[in-house]
């Protein structure tokens, strides 16, 4: 069994590709992800709104609404089990016990007319065998857990603030110790205090329940204080994949590096921020090429002719860039000046370590 | 809770003022006269100005007006009809069940019917189920009653010989009635359940209670339909108050002595207390009816029963 374990990774995501259908148009939200998760490991997905985050999680969740979004092919195994052959009768079994998801709007994940308590409560009669008595006691100590008396057991959402509507939904995804969390932007509603909060009993309830964990988020921040490995979203692919570490330090990909630019500097004399030019390619007509080329300022022409794969750079360092792999940059480089990234920043990134990263991240958003 | 009940039962009390004002007016500007249409054709002008005194139609407005108010609250007396001389409020009594057992019925019906099929139609939007339930509700809708209750009699009444065509003797009395009247109230429903379904299960916690592993039918039936459940309540409420005023064209088409062929004929015959009683009467039910709705609000929804409640302590209890 464990030899099997070892063979098979945890969660493995293999070329997922799901499009919506929306008056005729197909939108290709993801194409050919793939991705692997080890037990107890953290992933960050980052990218902008619309890269296709969310549906890669809901994908592997399969709570994607059909019609109009439709997996086309690829497939998710989990604990050896493919996902997407199972029947709704099988996959429910799955929902909530052995996968949950802690979703983005706190506002609105919980259902007005229960109380907490009950939504909490729903989960674990589902899928654990409990008298009414036990489940209400692991209930309350759910909500103990997440910093919530147990006495609000019987109050409804309106009683309670955005922080704490989203610690409840974090024990309601917790309820069945679940040995994947699917996170989808667990913080973005939240103010900077209450994320704090959120991040930090994440981080240990990680350590004490050993659940992998799926992040979605674009703030990479919080991909530097929660995650162990990084994979950058662009239009439905993932650009670049590596160590949280070896990303923040070494990021390979125009796109990635063009994501560190819009964040400010708390050292240099920085007076205006530097996004990347242009915006996400419509799904619906996505370049045949590279998908970033029309705003990547190292793009040639055999960037646009056909499709980049995703290659490896160094060990657990994947890449979906040509320039970058061939290593020809510098040459590149000249005479681009005034397309979209600045060059001369480029060189001048402000180098470190991640820990150094999250200090200028923190900084940034108490400044904000 | 028992404050805000105490609050719209005493407005309820100015409401009714209103509408008796009202309908003293209506009734004083409407051309006819009572005495003139009591008496027959060939009684002398004498006759009808000395019948006019007797029965008091000689008073100035607000002398009459007060007059009735007096006798309405302190006696609990609206008077007796000019046609019957039967006290009024003896006459809404007596008809009042006829009418209560014909509109419970037909918005049962509607309910009954248009609830699922909306529900139906919103969680298949936009396939073949959608489409024939909204086609179904959409006739339901654009059909006259009138036309529908006289369609319904020849068949089951006159062809088939089911169901009685007129009268009200017993329980099968009330099919045909009530289906007439139901018919277009289950388009009514089925509609609003649709439009209303469609909004609640694009919510979030629609999904959430799918990604917990609920399984289909109760993440509709118990997530989301609660949610939904407010427009139709409202709409089921004023159908049913409606219903209550009286149905005159099904009460008509099925001679059944209820109180909209009371109120009808009462207006024809310049019967001024028939028609004051019953209209205050229907305004009294349809107050209440609606007070009947917003509680049943507040047991739908948590949030309005806080509004429902002393604000003082609703503000207390956030924390955050």
């Amino acid at each position: 069994m464990e030899e099997t374990e070892r063979m098979e990774p945890f969660l493995k995501v293999e070329d997922l590709t799901v499009q919506y259908t929306a008056g005729g148009e197909v939108i290709k939200a993801v194409n050919k992800v793939s991705f692997t998760l080890s037990k107890g490991e953290t992933i960050g997905l980052v990218g902008e709104t619309g890269a296709g985050k969310t549906t890669i999680v809901k994908s592997i969740l399969r709570i994607l609404p059909d019609p109009p979004a439709k997996i086309k092919s690829g497939t998710i195994t989990f604990k050896g089990q493919e996902l997407l052959s199972l029947s709704e009768h099988q996959m429910r079994k799955i929902r909530g016990s052995q996968i949950s998801m802690i979703f983005q709007d706190p506002m609105t994940a919980l259902n007005p007319v229960f109380t907490v308590g009950e939504q909490i409560l729903e989960a674990l009669r589902l899928h654990r065998k409990m008298s009414k008595k036990e489940a209400y006691t692991k209930v309350c100590e759910m909500l103990e857990m997440v910093g919530i008396p147990a006495e609000r057991y019987g109050e409804y959402p309106h009683q309670f603030s955005g922080g704490m509507k989203q610690r409840v939904v974090i024990a309601m995804a917790l309820s069945c110790n679940p040995a994947l969390l699917l996170a989808d932007e667990p913080t973005t509603a939240l103010d900077v205090t209450i994320q704090a909060q959120v991040l930090h009993m994440m981080n240990r309830l990680k350590k004490e329940l050993g659940t992998s964990v799926i992040m979605i988020t674009h703030d990479l921040g919080i991909v530097a204080e929660v995650c162990d490995r990084v994979a950058v979203v662009y239009a439905g692919e993932i650009v670049e994949m590596g160590d949280k570490v070896h990303l923040f330090d070494h990021g390979l990909h125009p796109y990635t590096e063009g994501l560190f630019h819009s964040i400010p500097s708390l050292t240099g004399d920085e007076t205006r921020l530097k996004p990347i030019k242009g915006l996400p390619p419509n799904p619906a007509d996505l370049p045949k090429g590279c998908k970033f080329a029309p705003r990547c300022p190292y793009a040639s022409e055999v960037c646009r002719e056909a499709p980049v794969l995703l290659r490896e750079a160094e060990p657990g360092h994947f890449v979906r860039c040509i320039k970058k792999l061939a290593a020809d940059i510098k040459t590149d480089m000249t005479g681009k000046k005034d397309k979209g990234i600045d060059i001369a920043a480029a060189e001048n990134r402000p180098q470190g370590s991640a820990t150094d990263f999250i200090k200028r991240s923190r900084a940034a958003r108490e400044v904000e | 809770m028992i404050r805000y009940i105490l609050k719209r039962l005493f407005t309820m009390i100015f409401v009714l003022l209103g509408v008796t004002l009202l309908i003293f007016t209506i009734m004083w500007y409407c051309p006819g006269d009572p005495a003139r249409s009591l008496l027959s054709d060939d009684a002398t002008e004498e006759q009808i100005e000395e019948l006019r005194e007797e029965m008091g139609l000689n008073e100035p407005f607000f002398v009459q007006f007060f007059d009735y108010v007096v006798k309405a609250v302190v006696h609990h007396d609206l008077g007796e009809s000019y046609q019957t001389k039967i006290d009024v409020s003896t006459e809404i009594i007596q008809r009042f069940p006829n009418t209560v057992k014909v509109a419970t019925l037909a918005v049962f019906i509607a309910a009954l019917f248009g609830i699922p099929l909306g529900v139906i139609a919103a969680v298949n939007q936009s396939t073949w189920k959608d489409n024939t339930a909204m086609a179904v509700s959409l006739v339901g809708v654009s059909m006259p009653g009138f036309w529908f209750g006289l369609m319904l009699s020849l068949l089951f009444a006159l062809k088939l010989r089911w169901l009685p065509a007129s009268g009200f003797a017993g329980p099968k009395y009330l099919i045909l009635p009530c289906v007439a009247i139901g018919i277009g109230g289950v388009g009514m429903i089925s509609r609003q359940m649709r439009s209303s379904m469609l909004e609640v299960i694009r919510q979030d916690y629609v999904v959430t209670a799918r990604a917990k592993g609920q399984v289909e039918w109760k993440v509709i039936y118990v997530h989301a339909f609660r949610n939904s459940l407010i427009p139709v309540i409202t709409q089921i409420g004023s159908m049913f108050g409606h219903q209550l005023g009286g149905a005159m064209v099904a009460e008509t088409v099925f001679s059944i002595p209820g109180l909209g062929t009371y109120m009808v004929n009462a207006i024809k015959a310049r019967d001024y207390p028939a028609v004051r009683g019953s209209v205050l009467y229907v305004a009294l039910v349809f107050a209440l009816v609606m007070l009947a709705v917003d509680l049943l609000y507040a047991f739908i929804d948590p949030r309005i029963k806080a509004q429902y409640s002393n604000k003082k302590k609703r503000g207390g209890k956030k924390i955050g």
